[in-house]
Formats: C-alpha cells, sequence, structure tokens
C-alpha cells in the first residue's frame, strides 16, 4: 500500500529519508517524475540519498502508476516523492488505491517564487496550482500540509481559503 | 575573569571553526566541552560535564533546514559555568540549554545576512573576480567566527558574577529538583536518538550497553571499552561486506532495466 504520497521540492533528503520513512516505516520510496526519470544523473544520486534497508525507484508517471497497481504491491510500504503538482494529480488520476496520506510539505521555493502565493511558511503556490489542488479535494484528494511526523497536520483546503 | 572570558570566546571560535571547515564534529557537546576544559585550565571537568551534556544532545540532530538546538554552544557554555561558577554537573546542564537555544537564534541573524550576500558572490562569478569572491568568502568566515568568539567572551565577562548570584539564590527544594530534572534528561535525549534510529537491526547494541550497566554495574568507562570492541567487530564485519559486494556480477544495462521492476517487488 502507499503509506503518503509527499510533495517536496528536494525529493529524497533528511526529513523524507530518515524521518518519515522511519514513522511510515516504509520499505520502498518512489520519486515519480517524468523529467528526473530521464536524467541518468539525478536518478543515481536520488538512489544514493535512500537510507539503508529501503530501496528507492524514480520512475515516470505511467510506469510508477502501472507498477503500483500491480497486486504485487499491495503487501509493499511505499512513499510516493513528486515535486511538481501537474503530475500529482496526472498520477493521483491513475492510481487504483489512493494513498493514506497526500502531504505537500516543502513546494514553490526552488523554481522560483514568481507569480506564487505564500500558503505556509515551505509552501507556495501559483493560481494555476492552487486550481489544481482544489480540483484534486472535489474528487476527494485531500492534501493536508505535515512537514515532519511532529508536525501538527493542518487541511489544505482550509489553509487555501485563509 | 578576562582570561576566562578570552579562552571560553578561543572555545567557541575552534568549535565553530570545525563546523565551517566541515562536519568534524567538534561541535558534539562531548568535544566542545572538553575543548572548553582544556582551555580553562581543567580539561577533566571539562571530559565529565561534556559526557553528562552529550546524553542530553545525544537525540538533537539537524534534519533537512530544521535548525534544533546550537548543542556545540550547549557545550561550551554548560563547561564553562560549571567550572567558572563550581556548579555541579547536573546545573551545568540546566544551564546549558538557554544557551543552546540563543545559538540558533544568532545562527539566524547571521544566515540572513550571509544569504543576502549570495548575488554578491554570483556577480563575482560571473566577471571571472576570482580574488573577489575569496576576500568576499574569507570576511564571511571571519564574521562567523568573530561573531562566536564576541559572544562566549561577553558572555562569561558580563555574565558569569550573574549566573553565580543566580546559581546562588536558588533555594536547596528547587536546586534538589533541578538535579532530578536533569538526571532525566538524559533518558530524553537517548529517546530522541532512538526515534530516529532504533531498527531491529541496531536493537542489540542497544541491550548489551543496557546489560552492561544493569546485570555488571558497569561504569561509561567499561561500557565505552566493550563498546569500542563491538564497533571495530561491526565496522570490520561492513567493510568485509562492501568489498565482497563489489566484485559481485556487474549487472548489464538491459538486464539492469527488465529487473527494475521485480526489484521493486522482491524483497
Amino acid at each position: 500500500m502507499i503509506k503518503m504520497l509527499r510533495i517536496d521540492d528536494r525529493l529524497i533528503h533528511g526529513q523524507v529519508a530518515v524521518t518519515w520513512s522511519k514513522q511510515l516505516e516504509v520499505t520502498r520510496i518512489v520519486v515519480v517524475s517524468d523529467t528526473i526519470s530521464e536524467d541518468e544523473i539525478q536518478v543515481s544520486a536520488l538512489k544514493m540519498a535512500a537510507p539503508e534497508g529501503i530501496k528507492a525507484f524514480v520512475l515516470s508517471v505511467d510506469k510508477a502508476a502501472k507498477m503500483l497497481n500491480d497486486p504485487r504491491a499491495d503487501k509493499l510500504k511505499v512513499l510516493l516523492v513528486l515535486n511538481d503538482p501537474k503530475q500529482v494529480a496526472a498520477l493521483l488520476a491513475e492510481l487504483i488505491t489512493k494513498p493514506a496520506i497526500l502531504d505537500i510539505a516543502n513546494y514553490g521555493r526552488v523554481a522560483g517564487l514568481d507569480g506564487r502565493h505564500k500558503i505556509t511558511d515551505t509552501v507556495y503556490l501559483s493560481d494555476e496550482e492552487v486550481q489544481i489542488f482544489k480540483d484534486l479535494a472535489q474528487k476527494g484528494d485531500k492534501f493536508i500540509y505535515q512537514p515532519l511526523p511532529g508536525d501538527a497536520a493542518e487541511p489544505l483546503d482550509k489553509l487555501l481559503e485563509g | 575573569m578576562l582570561m576566562q572570558a578570552l579562552a571560553v570566546g578561543l572555545a567557541c571560535v575552534l568549535v565553530k571553526f570545525g563546523a565551517w571547515w566541515g562536519a568534524m564534529g567538534w561541535d558534539r557537546p562531548m568535544i566542545a566541552s572538553t575543548i572548553t576544559g582544556i582551555l580553562l585550565g581543567k580539561p577533566v571537568e571539562g571530559i565529565t560535564v561534556g559526557a553528562a551534556l552529550e546524553l542530553v544532545y545525544m537525540g538533537t540532530q539537524s534534519m533537512g533546514g530544521v535548525i534544533p538546538q546550537d548543542y556545540g554552544l550547549g557545550g561550551i557554555f554548560g563547561c564553562a559555568f560549571a567550572i567558572l561558577v563550581s556548579a555541579k554537573p547536573s546545573v551545568a546542564v540546566a544551564l546549558s540549554i538557554p544557551f543552546s537555544m540563543l545559538g540558533t537564534l544568532i545562527y539566524d541573524l547571521f544566515k540572513f545576512w550571509a544569504t543576502s550576500l549570495v548575488t554578491r558572490f554570483q556577480t563575482h562569478l560571473e566577471n571571472h573576480q576570482i580574488k573577489a569572491f575569496k576576500r568576499l568568502w574569507n570576511i564571511q568566515a571571519f564574521v562567523y567566527l568573530l561573531m562566536w568568539f564576541l559572544l562566549g567572551f561577553i558572555s562569561i565577562l558580563a555574565g558569569t558574577s550573574a549566573i553565580k548570584a543566580l546559581v546562588n539564590m536558588i533555594p536547596t527544594v528547587i536546586m534538589n529538583s533541578l538535579t532530578v530534572a536533569a538526571g532525566m534528561l538524559p533518558a530524553l535525549g537517548m529517546a530522541l536518538l532512538m526515534i530516529s534510529l532504533w531498527s531491529k537491526k541496531l536493537a542489540p547494541y542497544f541491550f548489551i550497553g543496557f546489560g552492561l550497566v544493569a546485570f555488571f554495574k558497569g561504569t561509561l568507562i567499561e561500557v565505552a571499552f566493550l563498546g569500542a570492541a563491538v564497533a571495530f567487530l561491526a565496522v570490520i564485519g561492513q567493510i568485509g561486506k562492501h568489498t565482497n559486494g563489489n566484485n559481485a556480477q556487474p549487472k548489464t544495462a538491459e538486464s539492469a532495466e527488465e529487473s527494475e521492476e521485480e526489484d521493486f517487488y522482491n524483497d
């Protein structure tokens, strides 16, 4: 099962590799991105960032959906990490079983703040991206904002209103 | 007090230089406190207080941009006050905590300034002004170290008598509770460490250490001695595994492509 889908600009780093993977006891970390999965250097760097005992994969949206929808994936504990809301929406549309938690943690600071609104200290969204999350919420894919396990989980739709 | 203040200022510089130069681990309370103790002429006290402080800050680690307490400064000031005020290690632990908080605040302020320099670094690089780039880098390092020196120097020069008065003013009842509380902090430090480190693979080491103390009444020295031997065994085992692993059949590009999917499902 997919324990969590996390949106994080920095993909696999300490908060993901150590803290969350420990908290959720995952055995697989899958970075889903059509662009990064094409980039050999980034793929090998991301695989190196995975802690011992956890296998890391970097897959395109279609391949990830295919592999996660396979019944054999049900017994795995998977943490998905993405850095692009559009691809998040594309992946969620293809998944048969939705992730247990949808978490937006760090977003919008790496690509640049131009035209983005501050949602929280670590999340900045453009109008287009806000719309993506509103559409997802209508379909029942409700995100929370929770950078670390010790932080309180705040519903994203509440943050978007406020 | 001037000499002591200079010594603590220098300890701050040394410890922070270790963090600037590379992750040297000089900012672990164990090391930071020992350095401070040596500079203040009391290495034994430095090590003793350092061991107590290391336990408290054991689980504190910086995780992806989240700045925890500055345990290096906690180590320096905990040790300095323990020696200068001749306070018990438990009091040193309590006194170190506000300084470890202050440290992150000061570092944040430094980061504001350092971040504002990024565009200037960039311009120097674009114009191929390597000398100017290096100069700016050295200025930044100098300000970083000077700031920690001043913190150590001023705090000890101006603060020691106040801290002394404060420690003497605390009634015995509160002092006793403080000692009990400080005694519990190592358990908290250990618990914090285990949140991020606990695994079935590492659990035996925890129980070996616990057993040595609980059943054989081992002191820290005895536990550390056997711990070093066990660590050596574990590292040798790891190195052996890695060298063998490298010699294993190299995967061809095609088989790697096919096996990725299999690898995903199999443990």
